[in-house]
This record gives structure tokens, C-alpha cells and sequence, in this order.
């Protein structure tokens, strides 16, 4: 049954880029093609590892297993995660649910399309390393969780940024988001950066709580009208109900947009290096050949532009002469970010801003982007990524008839209140709540 | 500025066959990204570089044997292979 | 002038790798790629996580060479592209290192102690075993790896540039192999890997890899030193590149130029934390060491010996262990010359079969007369590799008793009665003459300054 509908969406939107032959157990799961599945084709959306099959589960994979999850298939995604729209696929493009000729947002894109579309599932497995989890919900008018850096392990996530990478939820509701996030968060030793915490639920803290909101004015620079004018009139209505907000500043944030793009490409380009035409994935006979040749002919052979193009910025930004001036300063402006933000969190509880700047562009639209135009539309999720904060989006109203999401961000390690929050505006938004 | 000649340089370092239209296209957009990215060397910044968004300290290991993947499973991927051995290119 | 500096790699006595649980216990002789799991096979989704063993050894490493220690440490990735690595980036250190600055007692070819400083300790993993089929490295059809290695933690220690030939090279590696040993920091399966860095005056730096055994080490440097000055003395550029040691031709061969160098392009790995040394855990592993060469030296000087003797014999580990278990007063004169006669015959240390206990039998010998001075060293010569033979070279050489030496005395005054005749006035060159006839009568037996005694009391 849930085989059977994951295939007609799959027709319908090109969901799947492997689907699982049978899902037995007592609930449906979508997983991000970044997260590795035993003996389920995992590609992280390319096409050097079209023929890879994972000897091992994620940890998370292997603790929704532990209660029950049927893995129903492998989402689409950009390749590698490199990308806003989930159009810099190797594989099909997914389409968004709700309107065929938008993106359903990227890169966590087929898992937002899959909750958006079937009636089965409750949440999917999304990973973010700039945005790709808000993203998506937001176009997809779906809810989308970012649990704080290290709350949930990354073992068996193929790596985009492990300094940044976050695996979350897209989720139908904010209690199945905040649900799933009790059952994947907590430590894992297997992951050096997992932080040291028991696991714990948190779909109680669906509950109202006395919270103090935080709009920062530079979240509504270049915002289409459209979604600047749903999110004011949320942001209005969560203040009718005695939610009140203030507006705060956050000045770092192009800056952090910039810092991002550098630390996140540096660690790729060194992460991407191990596809090579060795051990695993796509390959060519080595005989008679020399390595610098092999290597370079299968790279060139498996990886896609965008991918070719964040590993040459990413090396250069890295190499001796450039180094200091972009990787080092980098992630002192990254300290800079995080400062601030924490500043401005001891005076509110969780900020609140539109999750993307645009509803779901059309691919017609989103073919006339330079690359420069694409890294610029992350500019809102981004900050909160790089200072690793926990995110939630979820659909506050329309603008063209497609949904708008409002973001919410709290400090390191207050997912309470970002549920809390979530959960409240989706009451009051008319969401499946109330 | 992003030369074609240093594009081809990256591109060395980093195992990538380009074409001569590639590399044109990549100098080209490399540049204008490379140039808004300039904003970062006057950008505020903190004292200490920032590795990770939380502090991290002291995940270690006990020294104590787990384990291995089995024969078939940890060559389950590679498609050039010799007996129990990974295949691979000339080392020079 | 010659320069040389060593990068040495010391496989660690740990149970498992640097950075996740597979066994080294036995791996030399595990089945190829048995030793492997997601994480040393770089297989993506795999994440490393430090074995806290490396930590320790790696500190006792930097204790027993007298290293600075940082308040925390940690790892960066060094991205090249090579065909027997797992990710194609090293996982080691870069800006912060477990330890810096430290430096160890060794001694040169002549017994004359020398500091050898050392620049820094990284803690690292090992690449891949990788064969080349079809032909040497630059000619082979292919190549097979065997991932069991991958990942087995590493020491590198890197010293400064202070060797000025290649036998004092030489010597600081077994030196340096013996004190790891001791510490119980050395892998009991492997011995060092060594790569050099060499320099003549008015040439750049060389580096040698692909060495394998000291001796090795020595010979290709030894090559590079005639190279280099070769091209010096034809006033040809020594340029700054990396040679590989080809031990079969005995030459070294072009790997590649300065400017074909690879850019490492060192970030932190983000998959790491930091890790804090501290001054507790720092005592507790200090408890572990054992007495170490330069307490050694303190304790020699302190006991009655020499401090340049002293120090020469602490230079070799395995030399102040030897004579730890010598009691006798001459013994410590008696290692400077078990030391120079390993060196004049290319001995090592570890190849001696004397035991202690013979070579005291032999001191002893001499200290009571028994054996003359040059006979205990003709015969300390042969027994260090053919200790069986010790108790019959000690018999045959044995000093003639008086009464035989007088017997021997008079029969030689009889035939020479001229000669005795001038030497009863005093005549010098008769008494050399006549100590000459005893000497070979006597088999040369006969202590020389005895029989002179005796001559003269005619």
C-alpha cells in the first residue's frame, strides 16, 4: 500500500530516485537520498554513486527502524545537497505538489513533495546544511524541523558540510515533526560531534508557552511583497492572541550569508575528494593508467556543474595565499554570527521572519538565476544554519496561491520553544491543529 | 578576477577535467562570485576562529576492538577488484 | 656542509586504529581487507572518532622526548590525491599538534653525545598497503590495495635539521626505535618509517621517500650527498623537489618538482572535536614511564662515571641497558669501546650475542691481569657476534704467569748475550730490542710493560 503510492507519486512529481521493493512494518518513511540505508541504494542525488549500496544504516535510519519505520524510498534531492530549488539533480527533477511547474525547493525536495502529496505519511527524513530542511517546508506548505548542531547524529549522512550538516524533519504537522525528533535525536558515539545528551521526547512541548518574539527588520530587505505581506499579517495575528513581538537586528547577516558559502564549499571540496573510481561508486577500468588521469576522468565523468563549480570555489578558498583571507576569516566571521545571535536571544525567546524570500519559483524562473542569484536566495535560512540554531517552518498563509512559510529560530538547544511556537502558530493559522 | 589559467590551476589540484568552454564559463562566474564574496574581508569578525557552532571537546573512544565489516560486505561496492584486493590506477 | 632532518613515522602500540574500532592486533598477518569497516575504507556516511589510547601513547612519546604541550589539540585535513588513501585526504595535524619542541639524547658516530631537537609530533593515520603489479612503481600495469592498514594510528616525528651525515641519521633511528620500545609506545609488528629532508651548502632541499630499514636510509643518503655535491661542484642548481629511493639501483629518481607540489589546502576536520591535554592526565601517564635516558645520565654521573661517558652510553638505549647490568669499575670505558667497535663493523645494537655476563667475564679478565689491554679488545672484537668462542680466545690469550715469563727471559738473555750485555749500561734501544725478542718468543703472550720491568731488573 504504501509501496504502491509512493510509486504514483513518484510518477506524478518524481519523487523517488530508488524505490524501496517492499515497506513492511507500522509506518511509512521517506528517507533523503544523503542518508545511507543497509542495502538500499543510496546516491546523495549523483551519479558517482549511482551503484552504491550502503553496508550500514544511518543512526537515525536504524532508530525509526527500532519503532517501526518502513523505508518506502530514497528522496530526490540536488546532488550532493549543492542547491536551493532541487533542480541540480543527476537524477529527475522533483515537481512541487501543489503547482507541477514550480520547484518544490531544495535540496531536501523529494521529502517535502512526498509529505506534501501522500496520505500515509506523517514525516520524512531532511537534511540541512544551509537551509534545504525550511526550504522545501516552506514551499511545499509543509512543516519543516532543524534540530540544533549535534542534537541529532550524522552517522551514514554522505557529507556536505560537517561542520553545518543537520539532519531534521518535513513533517504534516508540528507535533509529528516534534514526534520524530524524539526518537532520532540524542547522542551517538559514532558521531564525534553528536552532543553529549540523553534522548528525550518532544512533542510535549506542544503546548502554549510565554514566549517573547524577536522580528529582525534585515529578514524583510528582499522579500517579494507577496510573502513579506502574509508574514506581517501571521506575525499580527500570533499578537492578537497575546504573542507579542519587538523588532530586533541582526547586521551580520549578509556577511554570514558569505562566511557560509566559503566554509561550506572549503569542507565539500575535501569531502567530495573520496569519489574517485576506487572502493566504490562510479568507475572505469584502471589498467595501463595513472592515477592523476583515472581520478581526474572519473570525476569529471560522475559529477555535475554545480558540483564541479562548489569544489573549485571551495579548493581555492582553501589553497596556500587564499586560505587566511577566505577559509580562516570565514569561521571568525562565523564566531562573529554566532555572537551575535545570542546576544539578541537573551532578550527574545525565538525570532521570527519570513523562511524564504520567494514562494516556489517557476523552473522557468529559476533557469534565468545566476549561480550568484541562487547562493543570494538562501540569504534568510542561511545565518541560522551557520550559528547551528534550531529552525522551524511552518505554512502561515498564501501568496499567489502558494504557500508561504514563517520561520521560527531559537538559541542552541531550545527546541521547546521553537515547538512551542510552531505549534501555536499552526493552531492559529488554521493548520491541522484546532 | 578568477583567470582561466587559475581556474585550470584549481581544477588540477582538484582531479577535474575541463573543457576550454568550461573553464571560460567557470573564470567567468567564479569572478563575480569570488568579487561579491570580497564583503567577507571587511565583515565583522571574532577573535577566534568558530570550528563548529557549539564548543565541542574530548569525544574519544575506548581502545577496545569491535567488529570489522565481513569480506563481501566491505568489497560489496567495488567494481575493480582482484581476488580480496581493490583494484586501482598506477601509483605514478 | 651537509644538512639532514628526518620525518619519522612510529606505528603506535594501540589495540584498534587512530579513529574507529578495527583490531591491529596480528594485522601484518590478517587477510587482505579483513580489517576494515565503513570508516578506514572512507565509505561515504562514515564518521572517525578518536581512540583515546593514540592520545596516551602519543603523550608518552612527547614526555619521554621532552615536548611543549598545548592545552588542547587537534586535527586538520590534509587533501591530496594519492592511490592508496581512503578519502583522499590524511586525517593529521597541522596548526596545533599533540607536541612540539622537544629533543633526545643521541650520539654521533664517534661516541660524542649530541641533542637531536625535535621540531614537532603529529598524530596521524596510515594510508593503505598498496602493491604495484606489472612493474616498478612508475612502470606497473596497476596497482592492488589492502585497506587493513588504512587508518593504523601514527606518530610523526619531524627534527630539526641536525644531522650532518647520514650514520648519525642512522644512529638517532635505532636510538629512536629502542627508546620507544622501552616506553612501550612502538607497535611490537612494526619498525620506524623514515623520510629525509637533505641539503648541501649552495643547493636547495631534497626529500627522500620509499625508504624502508635504516641502513637504507643511510645508503640513500649517502647517494644524495655525492649527487647534490656533484651538481654543486659542476655548478648546476640543486633544485628543491621530491626523489624517490630506489633500492634495487640504489639510486634516487625524481618523484616531482617544487612546482608540481601538491596544495594541501589544510582545513580543521569538521567531523572532530578539540581534545585538552591536561595537566592530570599528564601526571597519571608520567607514572607509566620507565626510567628514561636522560634520568639515566643522572643517575651514571651520580653513580661515578664520567658525564661524557655517560652520556655517550645513554645515547643508545639499548647500550645503557646492556651496561646497567655491568658491576665492574672499568665498565664504563669498556662500553665506549664495545661502541666504537660496533660502529667500525656496522654492528647494531640489537645484533650484539654477547650477553652482559660474558662481557664482564671478559672485563674481569683484564682487570686482573689475566688478559692484556689490546688482547681483551682483539678478542672483544670476535665475541660480539661468536660469544661461543669467548671462553677458548680468553684461555689461548691468557698473560703468562712470572714464572713463565722468566723462563722465557733467560732463555732469550742466552742468545742475545751481546745485546743483554749494553742493556745492563743503561742502553735503551737494546731493551726495546730485547722486549721485541720476548714478545715473539712469548707468542705475544707476554704483558710488554711486565716483561720491560723484568728486563730491567737484570
Amino acid at each position: 500500500m504504501w509501496i504502491k503510492e509512493a510509486q504514483e507519486l513518484d510518477k506524478k512529481y518524481n519523487i523517488f530516485i530508488t524505490l524501496a521493493e517492499k515497506a513492511e512494518g507500522k509506518f511509512p518513511l521517506a528517507v533523503k537520498d544523503n542518508i545511507c540505508t543497509d542495502g538500499l541504494r543510496t546516491t546523495a542525488g549523483s551519479k558517482i554513486l549511482h551503484n552504491y549500496i550502503p553496508p550500514f544504516d544511518a543512526t537515525v535510519v536504524q532508530r525509526l527502524k527500532a519503532v517501526g519505520a518502513a523505508v518506502v524510498g530514497k528522496t530526490a534531492m540536488d546532488e550532493f545537497g549543492f542547491g536551493t530549488f532541487s533542480v541540480n539533480c543527476a537524477y529527475k527533477v522533483p515537481k512541487n505538489p501543489l503547482n507541477t511547474d514550480r520547484s518544490c525547493g531544495g535540496s531536501s525536495g523529494g521529502s517535502a513533495a512526498y509529505i506534501a502529496a501522500s496520505k500515509h505519511a506523517k514525516f520524512a527524513l531532511g537534511q540541512s546544511t544551509g537551509g534545504s530542511i525550511s526550504c522545501p517546508a516552506a514551499f511545499c506548505g509543509v512543516v519543516g524541523l532543524t534540530p540544533t548542531y549535534g542534537l541529532v547524529s550524522r552517522y551514514g549522512l554522505i557529507d556536505y558540510g560537517n561542520s553545518l550538516d543537520k539532519i531534521g524533519l518535513l513533517a504534516k504537522t508540528v507535533e509529528d515533526a516534534a514526534f520524530a525528533l524524539g526518537i532520532i535525536a540524542g547522542h551517538d558515539p559514532k558521531d564525534s560531534t553528536s552532543l553529549p545528551l540523553e534522548r528525550r521526547g518532544y512533542a510535549k512541548h506542544c503546548i502554549p508557552q510565554d514566549l517573547k518574539i524577536g522580528v529582525p527588520k534585515e529578514y524583510f530587505e528582499s522579500v517579494e511583497t507577496g510573502v513579506e505581506k502574509a508574514v506581517w499579517v501571521a506575525i499580527k495575528k500570533l499578537e492578537a492572541e497575546g504573542i507579542e513581538y519587538r523588532e530586533v537586528s541582526l547586521p551580520s547577516t549578509k556577511s554570514a550569508l558569505f562566511s557560509y558559502y566559503i566554509i561550506a564549499m572549503c569542507e565539500a571540496s575535501t569531502n567530495l575528494a573520496k569519489y574517485c573510481g576506487l572502493r566504490y561508486g562510479l568507475s572505469e577500468n584502471p589498467e595501463g593508467r595513472s592515477f592523476n588521469e583515472y581520478f581526474s576522468s572519473v570525476r569529471t565523468k560522475g559529477f555535475g556543474q554545480e558540483v564541479k563549480r562548489r569544489i573549485l570555489m571551495g579548493t581555492f578558498a582553501r589553497m596556500a595565499g587564499y586560505r587566511e583571507a577566505y577559509y580562516l576569516k570565514a569561521l571568525k566571521v562565523r564566531a562573529n554570527v554566532i555572537a551575535e545571535f545570542k546576544r539578541v536571544l537573551k532578550s527574545v525567546d525565538v525570532l521570527a521572519a519570513p523562511t524564504m524570500p520567494m514562494i516556489a519559483p517557476r523552473f522557468s524562473e529559476i533557469a534565468s538565476l545566476t549561480p550568484l542569484q541562487h547562493y543570494t536566495s538562501d540569504v534568510l535560512t542561511v545565518p541560522a544554519n551557520l550559528a547551528g540554531l534550531p529552525q522551524i517552518s511552518v505554512p502561515c498563509g498564501k501568496s499567489e496561491g502558494m504557500p508561504v512559510g514563517l520561520h521560527f529560530i531559537g538559541n542552541h538547544l531550545a527546541e521547546n520553544k521553537i515547538i512551542s511556537a510552531g505549534w501555536f502558530a499552526e493552531k492559529i493559522f488554521g493548520g491541522k491543529h484546532g | 578576477m578568477i583567470t582561466k589559467e587559475t581556474v585550470g590551476r584549481v581544477a588540477k589540484v582538484a582531479r577535474l577535467n575541463l573543457t576550454e568552454e568550461e573553464l571560460e564559463k567557470f573564470s567567468h562566474e567564479l569572478s563575480s562570485i569570488m568579487e561579491a564574496f570580497e564583503e567577507l574581508k571587511k565583515a565583522k569578525a571574532g577573535k577566534e576562529p568558530a570550528f563548529h557552532p557549539i564548543v565541542l571537546r574530548d569525544s574519544v573512544r575506548a581502545d577496545i576492538a569491535e567488529h570489522c565489516l565481513t569480506e563481501d560486505k566491505a568489497l560489496q561496492n567495488a567494481e575493480q577488484k582482484e581476488g580480496k584486493f581493490i583494484k586501482g590506477p598506477r601509483a605514478v | 656542509m651537509v644538512k639532514i632532518g628526518l620525518e619519522v613515522h612510529a606505528y603506535l602500540n594501540t589495540h584498534t586504529k587512530l579513529f574507529c574500532s578495527c583490531s591491529t592486533i596480528g594485522i601484518t598477518e590478517a587477510v587482505e581487507n579483513s580489517r576494515v569497516c565503513p570508516t578506514c575504507l572512507g565509505l561515504p556516511g562514515s564518521k572517525p572518532v578518536l581512540n583515546s589510547s593514540a592520545i596516551n601513547v602519543g603523550l608518552k612519546i612527547a614526555l619521554s622526548l621532552q615536548c611543549k604541550l598545548p592545552k588542547e589539540m587537534f586535527f586538520s585535513r590534509k587533501t591530496y590525491f594519492y592511490p592508496d588513501m581512503s578519502k583522499n585526504y590524511q586525517i593529521t595535524q597541522y596548526e596545533i599538534p599533540i607536541a612540539s619542541k622537544g629533543k633526545m639524547e643521541s650520539a654521533d658516530e664517534s661516541g660524542k653525545p649530541f641533542s637531536v631537537s625535535i621540531t614537532r609530533l603529529n598524530l596521524e593515520e596510515d594510508p593503505a598497503k598498496i602493491e604495484h603489479v606489472g612493474g616498478s612503481i612508475t612502470e606497473a600495469k596497476y596497482t592492488l590495495l589492502d585497506y587493513n592498514r588504512s587508518g593504523l594510528p601514527l606518530c610523526e616525528i619531524v627534527t630539526d635539521p641536525v644531522f650532518k651525515t647520514p650514520r648519525q641519521a642512522r644512529l638517532f633511528l635505532q636510538n629512536l626505535e629502542a627508546v620507544l620500545r622501552y616506553i612501550g609506545a612502538l607497535h611490537p609488528l612494526f619498525s620506524l618509517k623514515a623520510d629525509a629532508n637533505i641539503s648541501v651548502t649552495g643547493g636547495e632541499r631534497v626529500e627522500v621517500k620509499n625508504v624502508t630499514g635504516y641502513r637504507e636510509v643511510e645508503r640513500a643518503l649517502q647517494f644524495e650527498i655525492v649527487r647534490q655535491n656533484n651538481l654543486v661542484r659542476r655548478g648546476e642548481k640543486v633544485e628543491r623537489e621530491t626523489r624517490l629511493w630506489d633500492a634495487q639501483a640504489k639510486v634516487t629518481r625524481t618523484m616531482r618538482k617544487k612546482e608540481t607540489e601538491e596544495d594541501y589546502g589544510y582545513i580543521f576536520d569538521p567531523d572532530l572535536p578539540r581534545f585538552s591535554i591536561s595537566k592530570e592526565s599528564m601526571k597519571i601517564i608520567s607514572k607509566t614511564l620507565p626510567e628514561l635516558p636522560r634520568e639515566k645520565i643522572a643517575r651514571f654521573i651520580k653513580s661515578g662515571v664520567p658525564r661524557e661517558i655517560a652520556k655517550s652510553i645513554a645515547g643508545d638505549l639499548q647500550l645503557a641497558l646492556f651496561f646497567e647490568k655491568l658491576k665492574s669499575k672499568s665498565a664504563p670505558r669498556w662500553m665506549l669501546l664495545l661502541k666504537k667497535t660496533l660502529n667500525y663493523n656496522d654492528i647494531l645494537v640489537s645484533e650484539i650475542k654477547l650477553s652482559p655476563e660474558q662481557f664482564e667475564k671478559l672485563i674481569v679478565a683484564v682487570e686482573k691481569g689475566e688478559l692484556s689491554e689490546r688482547a681483551g679488545e682483539l678478542i672483544l672484537r670476535e665475541a660480539i657476534l661468536k660469544p661461543e668462542k669467548l671462553t677458548k680466545l680468553i684461555e689461548d690469550n691468557r698473560t703468562l704467569s712470572e714464572k713463565e715469563l722468566k723462563k722465557i727471559i733467560s732463555e732469550v738473555i742466552k742468545k742475545e748475550k751481546s745485546a743483554a750485555k749494553i742493556l745492563r749500561k743503561g742502553n735503551r734501544k737494546a731493551l726495546e730490542f730485547l722486549v721485541g725478542k720476548v714478545m715473539k718468543a712469548s707468542d705475544r703472550k707476554a704483558e710488554p710493560k711486565n716483561v720491560k720491568k723484568m728486563l730491567r731488573k737484570l
